[in-house]
């Protein structure tokens, strides 16, 4: 029902108004994937490997220098939820004209029917349903993420994408969020994009998971078979830094080294070269395509499994 | 022989705010050690920062840190007491005996100054070197929190930095002049998770080169299990329990902490084959009138006498829980 193919973003970057800097910062470099109906694809990875990038150019919000979206033609609406939930509502707004503002701007219900259908989804969000006349700010976090999904869902979309929609909120918050997430995609039978840097987060969320590291899907699998066998050494990372309730993991003593990669300045070969304990001289001419490994799911693009 | 460094007795801190008072934090007592990693675990309004900046002697206007409560010290062969401290004489402590990390280490360094000037500081506002020599002192700090090309990276910025490096700098500055105590509010926080383990190694590394203490604060109880000795759980401004990390996590006794293991996402949960558990409600808001139990609306072991009065603290082997249905 998604399809994306090859999708390319680059920011130049302008050092000033008469700077003729042809620098510019890769985020996007050839991502591809399918989402199926009432699917989750999970992406996780760390700050600038570009998951953020991915939302906005499959929206359109920032249309990528090349690649494809394509749309079966039942789904042609996508909404979005994002992090912070206090930037993300109208203060001067009522809920209730929050809440229904994509049904209005789609046509799907006139001025009179604001106050029903406001009502309608409130309660399908878990908020009394007489709350539409109040302001955001009467509203706690956990409560305007909610007024954030009802207004999502409320044009009932083939596609949510989730971009951290749950890091801004307490932790007693959080499991609500997910699950009521959960509940919708049954009831609605909705697709989500939930992108998050928690890879816990993603693998209970999602029914396939893309790792994202540089502008670059590295490794995608069921989160079953990500969490059970994770190829790429940087899924390994991930899961060895994730803090863990019961499992004495002493993640301050891992040992890891690099930062960050430069997106700026990009090196021929595999953005984790420098930071990755298995590398090999290959590493450093290509990085290899996202490839099947023997699982025929579970795919990903290291110089170990080709 | 672990000794005490600081004593907290029944530190209130209110907020007088123009329409009503807001009590940040409520009666609260605790102990920190020598050498001892103590995680303080709580969410918004839990009042772990406030808690911090009264040890600190930083509430402002129109907070207060009650007359009454007492935070004693220890200097020397004795105690003092930093609510009865001037000004003058908190501005000797603060940096030099008791130092601070924050989350956002790109707010907490001046952008227009470089940052081998701005980790010497503390050195030379506390009179034990001239400019020159803190700027020397810089350096080796520097490369004692693992910056490579540290005497370049002095020269830098803090825009010019990323903020794994940066909190490194922060760390840095805050051992400048080997405090007794450092503070470390939410500092892994903003970063990534590969950043985080590498800032905690640190800490621990520093905390057991110079035998410092640490309050650790954070909201996030999976990080401390292993990292801390003790772990403070509050709530709305109250300690709900008390204890050594381990057995804190592995049995927990309010059924607060032990709501909150189980809200946390753990690796190796699946849609359709877990659930998630999910505490009903929200957090109080600042301010909320609270008469029995502050969890109290939130708890599935609440009855009557949950709501109707709050309970004080029982302590029994080493752990402290304020409950009247506390988990065995």
């Amino acid at each position: 029902m998604l399809t994306v193919k090859d999708l390319v973003k680059h920011f130049p970057l302008k050092a000033g108004r008469f700077s003729s800097s042809e620098e510019k910062i890769h985020a996007l470099n050839g991502v591809s994937f399918t989402l199926g109906k009432k699917k989750t694809l999970g992406i996780v990875g760390e700050s600038g490997c570009g998951k953020s990038t991915l939302a906005k150019a499959i929206l359109g919000i920032k249309p990528p220098d090349s690649g494809s979206v394509l749309l079966s033609p039942a789904d042609t609406r996508m909404q979005y939820i994002f992090q912070d939930p206090y930037l993300s509502l109208d203060p001067k707004m009522q809920v209730k004209d929050i809440i229904t503002e994509p049904m209005r701007a789609a046509g799907m219900i006139t001025k009179r029917e604001v106050a029903r259908e406001a009502e309608r989804l409130l309660e399908l969000v878990g908020l009394p349903k007489d709350w539409g006349t109040k302001y955001p700010h009467e509203f706690s976090g956990g409560q305007r993420q909610r007024i954030c999904i009802g207004r999502a869902i409320s044009s009932r979309p083939g596609i949510v994408i989730c971009d951290e929609p749950v890091s801004s909120l307490d932790v007693s918050i959080q499991s609500q969020i997910l699950n009521l997430l959960l509940e919708l995609q049954e009831k609605l039978e909705i697709s989500y994009i939930f992108i998050a840097h928690n890879i816990a987060v993603v693998l209970y969320m999602s029914d396939i998971v893309s790792v994202m590291y540089a502008g670059y899907i590295v490794e995608s699998a069921a989160p079953q078979e990500l969490y059970a066998n994770p190829m790429h050494p940087y899924t390994r990372l991930l899961l060895s830094v994730v803090p863990e309730i019961g499992k004495n993991k002493r993640i301050f003593e891992q040992k890891i080294t690099g930062e960050v990669p430069d997106l700026i300045h990009i090196e021929p070969g595999c953005p984790f070269y420098s930071r990755c304990p298995v590398h090999s001289d290959k590493c450093r001419t290509a990085i290899p395509q996202l490839k099947p490994g023997e699982k025929e799911d579970h795919s990903c693009t290291c110089w170990l499994y080709q | 022989m672990k000794e005490k460094i600081l004593e907290v007795k029944n530190l209130t801190t209110i907020f007088h705010n123009v329409n009503q008072d807001v009590t940040a934090v409520d009666n609260l007592s605790f102990d920190l050690f020598s050498h001892e990693i103590l995680a303080m675990i709580g969410e918004s309004g839990s009042g772990k920062s406030v808690t911090n900046l009264s040890i600190m002697q930083l509430i402002d206007e129109p907070g207060e840190v009650a007359p009454g409560s007492r935070i004693l010290f220890r200097d020397g062969d004795g105690y003092i007491n930093l609510n009865r401290m001037t000004e003058k004489e908190m501005e000797r402590i603060r940096g030099d005996r008791i130092s601070m990390i924050f989350q956002e280490p790109s707010a907490s360094f001046n952008p227009l100054f470089k940052l081998g000037n701005q980790v010497g500081e503390s050195l030379r506002l506390h009179g034990q070197s001239t400019k020159e020599e803190a700027y020397q002192e810089a350096l080796k700090l520097l490369e004692q929190v693992h910056i490579p090309n540290s005497a370049l990276r002095a020269q830098d910025y803090p825009f010019q930095m990323s903020g794994g490096m940066l909190q490194r700098m922060m760390i840095a500055q805050a051992l400048a002049c080997h405090p007794d105590i450092l503070i470390a509010d939410e500092p892994t926080t903003a970063l990534d998770v590969t950043t985080q383990a590498q800032i905690l190694g640190l800490l621990k590394e520093k905390q057991a080169e110079t035998g410092m203490s640490v309050i650790f604060i954070t909201h996030d109880l999976a990080l401390v299990e292993d990292f801390s000795d003790r772990i403070l759980i509050l709530y709305a401004g109250s300690l709900m329990e008390e204890g050594p990390a381990r057995d804190v996590i592995s049995h927990p006794m309010h059924p607060y902490t032990q709501d909150l293991i189980r809200s946390i996402p753990k690796p190796g949960m699946f849609k359709g084959q877990d659930k998630l558990f999910a505490i009903p409600g929200k957090v109080p808001d600042p301010g909320e009138k609270i008469t029995g139990c502050p969890y109290a609306k939130r708890c599935s072991r609440c009855t009557a006498e949950c709501q109707a009065s709050r309970p004080d603290i029982t302590e029994k082997n080493g752990r402290k829980v304020r409950c009247f249905h506390a988990y065995s």
